[in-house]
């Protein structure tokens, strides 16, 4: 599977967000590999998971269960106030 | 599988959920198609001695980066970014970004280019119509294979840090910038952009500074380094001293080099002294002293005997090219 790389997009102009912004994508950064990549395609790339599949080759089911997984780990994380 | 619980995480149809849709609004905009957002600035009383506090932080970060910039962890994967069209690593294409492994195969096809990027350490581009395979890495050594086209390499690294094997040669990096090509017969050329690069197969070496280049052909390996603009005469006749039938023996092709050299030819002419018959180094030392005459201590025998190394050294010193490359204090290069 191909493994994109957040770190290669280096916004450069400032908005009202940007603090928000970055904490979530840190917080996706830290999530384990799979979960990481997948949901970098969906909410960074804006790919559904049909497409994610196809881009990635993962079956549909492993998309879906790295989506879920992967959104329920974020969810914990950005409420366990950490910020 | 786990069931479908949330279509609209799914393929964004359903109910939206409020939090998924902040989510794409907030990490949209760091796709490679968004406009973009800034590092976030941290609120809080700004010190007038804000700039010494500046100041100490670049020193501390650069002697930290300094030396993590080297570190790497043995057989760690490359980074690959799609410059145009589809590459493709071990025949699957990328999208935007990839990785390849030891072993692993970078090919473009007419329409696309690739970058691999050596953690901080320098870029190598990779131009259309290339095959470029990852032979080994580990800290202060890379190599890479270029089986066909053309590739870029820029570096800030110590000296030998990256070499690429052509079918015909090797360029080893001496802290510097470099194309190389090789076409589907093993030939090849190298040209030197910034710094120095030695070019090897096995005892045959040519050390090539920059704005030089050196051929090199296939069973033979490198060629003489030499300036492109220098005139076809010179260049056709050095290149059948370097790889036609009669070699380094061929009379006539010696006096075309000699008589067609510029001043700045003495870089082709001091690299032949290695490669001519003790015989014909006569002739190349009048030639060359002509050009820019030898350092005081340097004799005619000497040079033809190749019995006075310190000589020989200070002769090349006399044509400013420097020493090889310090890539400390040029650090641009690898953004250049």
């Amino acid at each position: 599977m191909e493994q994109l790389d957040p770190d290669t997009s280096v916004p450069t102009a400032a908005s009202p967000n940007d603090e928000e912004a970055w904490f979530v994508l840190a917080e996706v950064r830290r999530l384990p590999e799979a979960y990481r990549e997948t949901l970098v395609l969906r909410f960074v790339e804006g790919l559904t998971g049909p497409e994610i599949a196809e881009l990635t080759g993962l079956t549909p089911g492993s998309v879906r269960v790295n989506l879920h997984r992967g959104v329920e780990l974020l969810r914990a994380r950005l409420k366990g106030g950490t910020r | 599988m786990e069931p479908d619980r949330n279509p609209y995480l799914w393929d964004r149809t359903g109910a939206p959920d409020p939090e998924l849709q902040r989510w794409e609004q907030l990490l949209g905009r760091f796709s490679r198609e968004a406009p973009g957002l800034a590092f976030p600035a941290r609120a809080g009383r700004t010190s007038k001695r804000w700039h010494y506090w500046l100041a100490a932080a670049a020193c501390l970060l650069m002697a930290v980066g300094v030396g993590l910039r080297f570190a790497w962890q043995p057989g760690r994967d490359w980074r690959v970014v799609a410059l145009s069209g589809a590459p493709r690593i071990d025949n699957l294409p990328i999208a935007a970004h990839g990785r390849i492994g030891v072993g692993g195969l970078l090919e473009t096809d007419g329409l696309s280019r690739a970058k691999l990027r050596l953690g901080l350490m320098g870029v190598i581009e990779i131009e259309p119509n290339t095959r470029v395979r990852l032979i080994a890495t580990r800290a202060g050594r890379h190599k890479i294979a270029l089986e066909s086209g053309t590739i870029a390499a820029r570096l800030w690294a110590p000296p030998a840090t990256l070499s690429v094997v052509t079918p015909s040669a090797t360029a080893i990096d001496l802290g510097c910038a470099f194309t190389v090509q090789a076409d589907a017969q093993g030939s090849g050329l190298l040209r030197v952009t910034s710094g120095w690069v030695q070019f090897q197969l096995d005892d045959r070496k040519a050390i090539v500074p920059a704005g030089a280049a050196a051929l090199t052909r296939p069973g033979v390996g490198p060629g003489t380094p030499f300036y492109e603009d220098a005139s076809s005469a010179f260049r056709s006749a050095l290149e059948r001293l370097d790889f036609g039938e009669s070699g380094y023996g061929d009379a006539g092709a010696l006096g075309l080099v000699l008589s067609e050299s510029r001043p700045k030819d003495i870089l082709s002419l001091l690299s032949l002294f290695r490669r001519l018959p003790p015989s014909a180094r006569g002739m190349l030392f009048d030639r060359a002293s002509q050009l820019i005459p030898p350092p005081a201590g340097l004799t005619r025998e000497e040079a033809i005997a190749g019995t006075n190394v310190p000589g020989m050294d200070a002769w090349w010193k006399k044509l400013g090219l420097g020493d090889a490359k310090n890539w400390l204090v040029d650090w641009r290069d690898v953004f250049r």
